[in-house]
Order: C-alpha cells, then structure tokens, then sequence
C-alpha cells in the first residue's frame, strides 16, 4: 500500500516538474492539446494586462513565474532587463492605458515543447488606435517580436522570461535563442498523447491535434518568410514536396525556397501579420484560411505603413512529417466591391 | 502533504521531492492529474475549471475567426453571420444597444459588408474562460482599411470584444458579443472587479 501510495506520488511529481529545474538538464516534456492552449492563453492575456494596467500592474507581473525576466533589447544600446513582481508591475503603470485600451496586438503564435517545458515566439503589432472612434488617427506605433520561455508552475503555465526585439529590416543579426531552434516535427505524436480527450475526432473528423498542429504550421508561416534564416529552406519546408503557391505561382520546393529568399528579410523583421484562422476537415485532409496584413513597421523614427492585406486560402496535407500545405493562394483585399 | 512526502523520500529517494518543494511546487493541489486550472484576465487562477476540453476551445476559436469574414463579406445574403449567433444571440454596439434574432443580425451583416473579396475585421488575443453555463471571451480588434482603390492604407479603428458562448446543438454560438472601442487613458485606471 504504502509503495503504491509512493509510487503514485512520485509519477505525479515526475510528470508535474520534469524538467522545471534550471539547475540540471531537464527532458524535454510532451504537450498536451491542452498545454498548447493554456500556453496560448497566457499569451493572449499579456496585452490585456499591459494594456489596461488591471489591479495596478500586477495583472501584468502575475503572468510571469516568480524569478521571471521581461527584456526590451530595444531600451539603451544594450537592452534593459526586468526581474522580480514590483519592477515587471511598474512596467504596466504610467503612459496611456485604461480599461478599454488595446494596443498590443500579438499573433503568429508558436510554441514548442523544450527542456524545462516549453518555448515560443510571437509577433506583436503595437497599435495607438484613435481614442473612441472621435476622429483621432489611428496608427501602427512600432513592433516587432517577442521571444518567450514558459514554465508550468503550480497556478498554470507562466512566462519564464519573455524579450522583444523591435522589428528591424535589413542584413541579418545573430537570431536570439529561441529562433535557432531547427524545424521539427510540430507537435507530438498524438498517440503519445495523454489527454484522450485531445484525440476525441469531431464530426469532421480532425482532432484538437490537428487543429493545433494547423494552426502551429500557419503560425510559423511569417517567420520562414520574414526572418528566412537558412535561403528559405524552413520556408519551402512548410509545404508538401508537391505543393503550388500563388500568386505568382510557384511550384515545388526549391522554387519556393527561391521565392522567399527573393523576399525582404531580416532576423528580427516582422511584417506578415495573420489573424482569424478557421480551419475544416476535409475527406483527404483539411483547408483553411486567414487574413493577413503586411505591415512595414517604421525604422529609425520613420512612421510605420501597410504594405498590403487580404487573405490565404490553404490546402493542408498531413504528411509524415505532419501538416503541411499543399497550396497556399493569397488574395488580396478589395473593398467597396459589389455584394454577391 | 509534506509529512507524508517525506515518507516517500524515504523509500525511493528523490532530489526530484526536493527540487518540487524548492520550486513551491507541493502546494495542496488535490488532484495532480486534472486539468490545471487557466489563469484569469487578472492573471490569478480562475475559480474553478468547469470542463472544457481542448476541442471546446479550439471550435470557440473557430468561431470566433469566422466571424470576420462573415461580416466583412456578408456572404448568402448575411445570413452566414446571423448563424454565428444563438437563435436569441445578440450583437451590443459600445453603447449596449443590442441587434438581436438572426433576421435582424443578418440585416446588421448587409448593412456592413464591405465586399466579398475584403478584408476589415483583424481578431487576435482571443482569451477564453469556461463559466457554468458555457464561456466568456474576449479579443482585440482593429479595423484596417486596405484596398479601396486609390487612397493609402490606413487604420479605421480597433477595441476589444466581450463575449459569451453557448454550446447548441448545433456547436459553440454566440450569445451575446459586445464592441467596445479602445479608449486610452492618461493616467492608469483600476478596471472594475468583475467582468
């Protein structure tokens, strides 16, 4: 009994804490469909608690683990790092916040299992949109990216550090840690999978993997193309061997590690922003679409613009090394056309 | 908890017990194997985890990423917008004032079509909370003006939506949505308590 009771104890301990120690190597734990999405909720609720300084800036330090860091490395000529409760909740306080304030619009969420429990990255457009609709300009104010480590502490997933790097065109920089992570596999095996619920199928016969592995591909869509760090390999390998890209159209892999490379890019740029992914099963795999914005943030003082907007329309294709696409068009946005 | 850890140390030995105290990490948790509760707005725990499963949240997700092309388009006639909604859902502009019933929420989605190739309404930072009825929502919009003809790129505006979702028979629907501009404040404000 007591060797049961032991045994019990110490399974819930291992998989609670695998890996939370910084202090010896740690494997690298498997996320469930469930930690994807606790993941990207705390990642959802960072510009809430920035953004409205809720329960005067400790919303904002409360999404952070205890010995947690937040980084500018755009703050002085080395970057400025914050640590501990009362210093990450000053960094909520001051400036033009409020309950209804929204500026810090975060998507292109990717998240990877690493040791420790996981890491991330986003991309965050930072809006001053005009105060009420009363006629104020609204603007892009700046943005770039954030790079993020997470830690899965006993209130629930936390940040364990998280940096931003201003949007920067031009010739490529050392990339920040948590860019040098080699493309793989998107998510585990779901057979490996302990939440059985995630492996419960819908009607349309895709499980909550797969919704997340989609949305994980789509995810990293505007890194392989923005910051293309290897002349568009991790580009091209988001597609099938097969796959067809327009406009232009572009088929095959080398041709579109070509077309990438022929993009402007940058290790910290960011310019592919994508929102409202729905994605439907479909008899041999899936299809889905987002919108996308193209925004050129402003460098140097310069005012920031939009480049372009419309949508993808995707075919998605599980492969043996998960989903890919097997066609991505983008159409652009036209307004003012006649309703059908 | 502890005493009885301590017995555990005994018997299998374990920097892993040691690791898990130093962490904070033994802390009176019932139920290691349950779905761990997500944080709330605030960043606290929410009260309790009421069940929804990794599918619930990804359909919530799906819907909510519908919703901009059926307003943007206004495809079959708005009717693709009203059937987001619950049969009694409703659409609250800034001032509460509510378009409710799918014939009047499809007349909403006619009225603001800007075309069916255009692309207006951008979602993101979609947070969703399980309730004992179904789950709140929220995500921040901006509305971007891209592709009319001649004039620049620009930003007509943006805010937040507060949702609540309810599970027909038919899958998650909107019960009632609810925009709310964005309006910056000089000076830090405490948000209400409860939302």
């Amino acid at each position: 009994m007591r060797n049961a009771f032991a045994t019990a104890v110490l399974s819930v301990l291992l998989v609670w804490f695998s890996g939370t120690s910084a202090q010896q190597p740690s494997p690298t734990p498997v996320l469930t469909a469930l930690d994807y999405l606790e993941i990207e909720q705390l990642v959802y609720r960072y510009g809430y608690a920035l953004d409205t300084g809720a329960d005067n800036g400790f919303a904002y330090a409360d999404l952070y683990a205890d010995d947690a860091t937040f980084t500018g490395t755009n703050q002085g000529p080395s970057g400025r790092t914050y640590q501990g409760r009362e210093r990450l909740a000053a960094l909520a306080r001051g400036g033009k916040r409020g309950p209804n304030f929204m500026s810090h619009w975060v998507t292109n969420v990717v998240i990877e299992p690493a040791p420790g429990g996981a890491i991330g990255k986003t991309y965050v457009g930072i809006f001053d949109i005009g105060n009420g609709g009363n006629g104020a300009k609204s603007r892009v104010d700046h943005g770039g990216l954030y790079n993020d480590v997470y830690v899965k502490t006993p209130k629930g997933w936390r940040f364990k550090s998280r940096s931003f790097f201003e949007s920067t065109s031009g010739a490529p920089v050392q990339p920040p840690p948590a860019m040098l992570t080699p493309p793989r596999a998107l998510a585990a095996n779901p057979a490996q999978s302990p939440n059985p619920e995630s492996r419960t199928p819908n009607p349309g016969s895709l499980t909550a993997q797969d919704y997340i592995e989609i949305q994980q591909l789509v995810a990293r869509y505007p890194y392989a193309l923005d910051q293309n760090p290897d002349e568009g390999q991790s580009y091209a390998n988001l597609f099938t061997t097969d796959a067809v890209f327009r406009q232009p159209r572009t088929e095959g892999r080398q041709n579109l590690a070509k077309m990438a490379s022929g993009a402007p890019h940058g290790a910290k740029y960011a310019r592919h922003f994508l929102a409202n992914h729905v994605i439907e099963a479909t008899a041999d795999g899936a299809i889905g679409k987002q919108y996308l914005v193209a925004v050129d943030i402003g460098e140097s003082g310069q005012p920031s613009s939009i480049f372009l907007g419309g949508h993808y329309e995707d075919v998605y294709a599980k492969t043996a090394e998960g989903w890919r696409f097997k066609t991505r068009t983008f159409i652009a946005s036209v307004t003012g056309a006649e309703v059908k | 908890m502890i005493v009885r850890s301590t017995r555990v140390v005994s018997i299998v030995g374990v920097g892993v017990l040691v690791m898990a105290w130093a962490a904070g990490a033994v802390s009176g948790q019932a139920d290691p194997g349950a779905p761990r509760p997500l944080a709330s707005v605030a960043g606290k725990p929410a009260a309790s985890f009421t069940g929804l499963t990794p599918l619930d949240y990804v359909e919530i997700k799906q819907l909510v990423s519908r919703y901009a092309y059926a307003v943007d388009t206004g495809a079959d006639n708005g009717n693709v917008y009203a059937s987001l909604f619950a049969a009694d859902g409703a659409f609250a502009d800034r001032m509460g004032r509510e378009t409710k019933g799918r014939e009047a929420l499809a007349a909403l989605a006619r009225r603001n079509t800007r075309g069916p190739q255009s692309a207006f309404h951008f979602i993101v930072n979609h947070v969703i909370e399980p309730t004992s009825e179904g789950a709140v929502g929220k995500e921040y919009l901006v509305q971007l003006r891209i592709g009319e003809g001649e004039k620049p790129n620009d930003i007509f505006g943006g805010g937040h939506y507060e949702d609540v979702y309810v599970k027909t028979p038919d899958g998650w629907r909107f019960k009632r949505r609810q925009f709310m501009p964005s309006e910056g404040s000089p000076r830090p404000r405490r948000e209400p308590e409860a939302r």
